[in-house]
């Protein structure tokens, strides 16, 4: 078979296994791995007279994952009554779209705009900006997506430096979490969780061995073991169908791979 | 000897820095107000005469700086860098309160902290200033391809043309929300380009790269010596570990005790948690060393760059 030819044939049975589970989806039963009940713990053990800053540097690209972890995360917050704020380090459009799920989340548990959250946007400036937030919040954030100022808005009242804000949780696909490590972890021990895409998850796991990280999600695995603990099933678990049979189909086209080659290799083997 | 001029040159950065330090010291309070950003009204009339003063003083110095002959340029770049760097690292790396290092201060604390703010509002800054740098490289690479025709111009063409309307819509959107134009309300139009052009585009991207790894998987994935093997059988536990359908296949084994060790998804995250985190601190630690070793080589301006390589 030529390679332009199985290469097609790959993206068809690749297609076909997610889209078959999306249209016939197949209910699932989900273990929950320990960095994700670290991450559920600890907020769930988080104090209501502090901030939660959930900190979303993630755009559409990695929507996929990164907004139903989003989701599961502001959906514990909410209903615990957490006051939470939102903002972005690295993508400009992360926290529009994470202030889209908020903003559809908040209501089914009574949380109000301005009252119990609030969007900080998208923050440029990287680990200054950082560092300015744990000196003064108001004097780096001034103002939310509205242009509110944030002194103004009743969910930021008291709310003047680090010491005021309960734990911060970083939700990306790029490895900005050692700023808020190295600039808040390590200077005023806040607390940091970390909910990634799957390829990033190898790499934070030093962070969360020696504890600079309470928690993790990996990737939509991640979003979908949160959404068991909280006892919420959405996008996590609804994407584990499609997930699951896309790994069988790349274990079977890897597998397949080696058969050939080593059938290759054998006939070249031959007298 | 080019070493023992380099030594004679850092002894006069250094004391430039220690005079700049004292200097700090003394006049900290007043270079402090001075270097504290201005929050104004739109209406203030003293808030645009700072913003209209800085931008003048900063073209200006760069104007002047333009001038100035090449080696003396060098020096002076050299010279901030190695100024702007020993900033962090008195900063980082002496104590935050100590009472014979800083017996002078009221609470015994370094007098640097308090510039910290100030210095990082400057870096902001800056930063912002390589943004702005990007998009005129960008436009000038682009408006070239396109007057000169060359192939894929209708590239450059989808670029201006996507800048121009984001650009435009987001800034009209933010500064008049209640502006209409074309019968529509200018944030419509930018909700139009950003969430039903920009965030489809992006994600469509980004789920190309499945079947890519499909392919790359079925091509490259092959089983050549034991160490790939070992590799294939371990990437294998770990997709399966990660997947409702890998945690059935293993469901009928205990949850605890010892047999529970040969769930897939035990098996999956003892290679996250035990066999991945030694190799990535590994790696992590090898990756520091060499990025202090970098940070030093730029800080002292003996990195050969794009910048340093050029004639100056």
């Amino acid at each position: 078979m030529g390679d332009y030819r199985t290469r097609r044939l790959i993206w068809v049975l690749l297609a076909a296994a997610v889209m078959g589970v999306l249209i016939y989806p197949v209910r699932m039963r989900m273990l929950v791995s320990p960095p994700a009940y670290q991450l559920y713990r600890a907020v769930e053990a988080l104090p209501k007279n502090k901030l939660l800053i959930v900190s979303c540097s993630w755009e559409a690209g990695t929507k996929g994952e990164n907004a139903p972890q989003t989701e599961a995360i502001l959906r514990h917050a909410f209903q615990r009554g957490l006051p939470v704020a939102i903002f972005g380090l690295n993508y400009a459009a992360g926290p529009m779209l994470a202030g889209d799920i908020a903003a559809q989340v908040a209501p089914e548990y009574g949380r109000k705009y301005g009252r119990d959250w609030v969007n900080w946007g998208y923050r440029t400036g990287g680990s200054q900006m950082v560092a300015g937030l744990a000196r003064d919040i108001p004097g780096t954030i001034r103002q939310d997506v509205n242009k509110t100022p944030v002194d103004k808005i009743p969910v930021m009242r008291g709310v003047n430096n680090i010491k005021d804000v309960s734990m911060i949780i970083e939700i990306t696909p790029s490895l900005t979490v050692p700023i808020f490590i190295r600039y808040l972890y390590g200077v005023y021990r806040t607390p940091i969780g970390y909910a990634c895409t799957g390829v990033m998850a190898p790499e934070a796991f030093p962070y969360l061995d020696s504890g600079q990280l309470v928690g993790m999600l990996k990737g939509l695995t991640g979003a979908a073991e949160y959404e068991t603990l909280i006892g919420h099933p959405a996008k996590g678990m609804a994407g584990m169908g499609p997930q699951s049979f896309a790994h069988l189909v790349v274990i079977a086209i890897i597998l397949l791979g080696n058969i050939l080659y080593l059938r290759e290799r054998a006939r070249s083997r031959r007298p | 000897m080019a070493w023992r001029k380099a030594l004679v040159l850092y002894a006069i950065y250094l004391a430039v820095a220690l005079a700049a330090g004292g200097f700090l010291i003394i006049f900290s309070s007043p270079l402090l107000r001075f270097f504290q950003p201005i929050k104004g009204a739109a209406g203030d009339y003293r808030f645009w005469l700072a913003i209209a003063g800085s931008v003048v003083f900063w073209v200006g110095l760069f104007a002047l700086m333009h001038r100035l002959p090449n080696p003396l340029k060098r020096r002076i770049i050299t010279g901030a860098t190695f100024l702007a760097g020993l900033y962090y690292v008195l900063e980082y790396y002496l104590p935050g309160h100590n009472q014979v290092l800083f017996f002078w201060r009221p609470a015994h604390g370094n007098p640097f902290t308090p510039l910290k703010q100030s210095v990082g509002y400057a870096t902001m800054v800056v930063a912002g200033f390589s943004f702005f740098l990007a998009a005129i490289n960008l436009s000038l690479v682009h408006a070239r391809n396109l007057l000169r025709l060359r192939s894929g111009w209708y590239n450059s063409l989808a670029f201006f043309l996507a800048f121009i309307a984001m650009a435009l819509f987001g800034l009209w959107s933010s500064y008049a929300p209640t502006a209409r134009f074309g019968g529509l309300a200018v944030s419509r139009w930018h909700g139009y380009l950003f969430q039903e052009m920009y965030v489809p585009l992006n994600a469509t991207m980004f789920s190309v790269l499945a079947f890519y790894i499909a392919t790359a998987a079925f091509r490259a994935f092959r089983v050549r010596t034991a160490e790939a093997g070992f590799m294939m059988t371990a990437a294998f536990v770990v997709m399966l570990g990660q997947v409702p359908v890998g945690m059935w296949l293993t469901s009928s084994l205990p949850l605890h005790g010892p047999l529970s060790a040969l769930r897939v998804e035990v098996m999956a995250n003892w290679l996250l948690g035990v066999i991945n985190l030694a190799a990535m601190r590994a790696v992590l630690f090898g990756v520091l060393v060499g990025y202090l070793a970098m940070s030093l080589r730029i800080w002292l301006s003996l990195e050969r760059g794009a910048f340093f390589e050029q004639e100056l």
